[in-house]
C-alpha cells in the first residue's frame, strides 16, 4: 500500500493535478477519500462567498481618494523638507557653531570641577578660593596662563579680605568671577586690584 | 504629463495629483511602462495603475475585513503605500504581485489591530453585519455569515493562502511570491485552511 496523500497532494487533487499513481491510492484508501471529501466541501463553502459589488461610483472615488491622500502626504513632506535648504541650513549651522565656540571658550576659561558654596563649603573646611584655585579638586591643567595669573591675583586679594568680604563686594558666584577675571587686560587687572584694595581698606560703616 | 527628471517625485506628486489628465498612451501601456513613469513622479501613470488594479486590491482587502468602508480604506492605504514605495520596486516581481502583497500586509495589519485572534468556539459571534443581497434567504445569509466568520478566524497565513488561491485564482507560485514563501508552504497552508474550515463549520452550516 502506498502512503496516504500529503497536504500538497490534496491541494493538487483540488486543482486536478494529482498524478495517476496517487489517484490510484486515493481510489483505494477510505481515509484519504474522507479527507478529500472534507476539503472539497470546505472549498465549496468558501467559494460560495462573494464580495458584494460596490456602487459604480465607488471606483472613480477610490482613484480620487488615492490622489488626494498622495497630495496631502506630499504637502506634509514638503513642510519639513522646506527646512532642508541651504539658505536655511547654512545660517542655522553658523549660529550653532558660534554658540558652540562660545560654550567651548567658557569651558576652557573656567576651572575644572564644581564650586561648592554656602554651608557645604564651610562644613568641609574649604574656602571658596581653594575651590576656585582647583587645589582641592582636579587641577585646572588646561587653563591658559592669563587666567591663572588673573586668578592668582584674585586669590592674593582674597587672602586679605575679612570675613564676609566677598559678600560685601557683591561676588556670589565664583565661576562668574573667574570668567570675568580671565577676560581682563593687564591695565584692567591693575585697576581692579586698586579698587579691591581700597574697598577692603575702607572702614565699615 | 511628463515628469521633470530633476524634480522630486514628492513635489511632482502634489502638482500632478491636482492636474491628472488622461494620457492616451497610458491606456494601452503595460504595467512596466506605467510603473517606470510613476517612479519618475508621473501621477497620471500611477492613476492608471490604480484603475487597473483597484478591483483586485479591494476584493483582497474585503476578504480580510468583510466590510465595505474598511475595505475601501485599506484599498486607499494600499495604493498610497505603493506610491511611496515605488522607488523600492525593482520590477523583479510583477506589479500585480507586488500590489497584492502590499494589500495583504495592510489588511493583516488592520485585522490584527482590530480583531484579536478569534477563539474557534465563538467565531459565529464575528458574523458580519452587512446588508443581505436581494433574494438571499435567511438560511443562506446565516450560512454565508458562518463561513465568513470561519474564514476570518483562520490563522493569518492560512487565511491569506486561502483568500489568494481561492478567490483570486492566483497560481501557487504567485501566492508564494506574494506571501514570500515556497509553493509547498502555500499548498500546506491552503490544505490546513480548508481542513480547519471544515472543522469549524461542523454543525454550523
Amino acid at each position: 500500500m502506498t502512503p496516504c496523500l500529503s497536504p500538497d497532494e490534496f491541494v493538487d487533487l483540488l486543482d486536478g493535478a494529482l498524478p495517476a499513481e496517487r489517484r490510484a491510492h486515493l481510489d483505494a484508501c477510505a481515509v484519504c477519500q474522507a479527507t478529500a471529501a472534507d476539503v472539497r466541501e470546505a472549498l465549496a463553502a468558501a467559494e460560495a462567498l462573494d464580495v458584494p459589488e460596490p456602487s459604480p461610483l465607488f471606483w472613480p472615488a477610490i482613484n480620487a481618494r488615492v490622489r488626494s491622500a498622495i497630495a496631502d502626504d506630499a504637502a506634509t513632506t514638503r513642510g519639513w523638507r522646506a527646512w532642508l535648504r541651504l539658505d536655511v541650513l547654512v545660517p542655522i549651522a553658523g549660529l550653532a557653531l558660534v554658540v558652540m565656540a562660545i560654550a567651548s571658550a567658557v569651558d576652557t576659561l573656567s576651572p575644572v570641577g564644581q564650586f561648592p558654596s554656602g554651608p557645604d563649603a564651610v562644613a568641609d573646611g574649604r574656602s571658596p578660593v581653594e575651590f576656585a584655585d582647583g587645589v582641592l579638586d582636579e587641577p585646572a591643567t588646561d587653563a591658559p596662563a592669563a587666567a591663572d595669573d588673573a586668578l592668582a591675583m584674585m586669590v592674593d586679594l582674597a587672602d586679605t579680605l575679612p570675613d564676609g568680604g566677598w559678600d560685601a563686594l557683591g561676588v556670589t558666584r565664583l565661576p562668574d568671577l573667574d570668567v570675568a577675571a580671565a577676560a581682563l587686560t593687564d591695565e584692567e587687572r591693575s585697576a581692579l586690584a586698586s579698587l579691591l584694595q581700597s574697598a577692603v581698606e575702607r572702614p565699615k560703616s | 504629463m511628463r515628469a521633470d527628471a530633476t524634480a522630486s517625485p514628492w513635489t511632482l506628486a502634489a502638482s500632478a495629483a491636482s492636474t491628472v489628465s488622461d494620457t492616451p498612451a497610458f491606456e494601452t501601456a503595460d504595467d512596466v511602462v506605467l510603473v517606470e513613469a510613476a517612479r519618475r513622479g508621473d501621477a497620471t501613470a500611477f492613476d492608471h495603475l490604480v484603475t487597473r488594479h483597484r478591483r483586485a486590491v479591494y476584493q483582497v482587502c474585503y476578504r480580510f475585513v468583510h466590510q465595505h468602508e474598511d475595505a475601501a480604506d485599506l484599498t486607499q492605504d494600499t495604493f498610497v503605500r505603493a506610491w511611496k514605495s515605488l522607488a523600492n520596486f525593482r520590477g523583479e516581481a510583477r506589479f500585480s504581485t507586488w500590489i497584492h502583497r502590499i494589500a495583504v500586509n495592510v489588511s493583516l495589519n488592520r485585522v490584527s489591530l482590530k480583531t484579536p485572534v478569534a477563539d474557534t468556539a465563538d467565531f459565529d459571534l464575528m458574523a458580519d453585519q452587512h446588508a443581505p443581497a436581494p433574494g438571499q434567504s435567511l438560511v443562506d445569509r446565516e450560512r454565508a455569515a458562518a463561513v465568513r466568520a470561519a474564514v476570518q478566524s483562520l490563522p493569518p497565513r492560512q487565511r491569506t493562502a486561502l483568500v489568494l488561491r481561492t478567490y483570486h485564482e492566483l497560481s501557487h507560485q504567485e501566492v508564494a511570491d506574494i506571501v514570500g514563501t515556497s509553493v509547498g508552504a502555500v499548498k500546506a497552508n491552503v490544505f490546513h485552511a480548508l481542513a480547519n474550515l471544515k472543522k469549524r463549520l461542523e454543525g454550523k452550516v
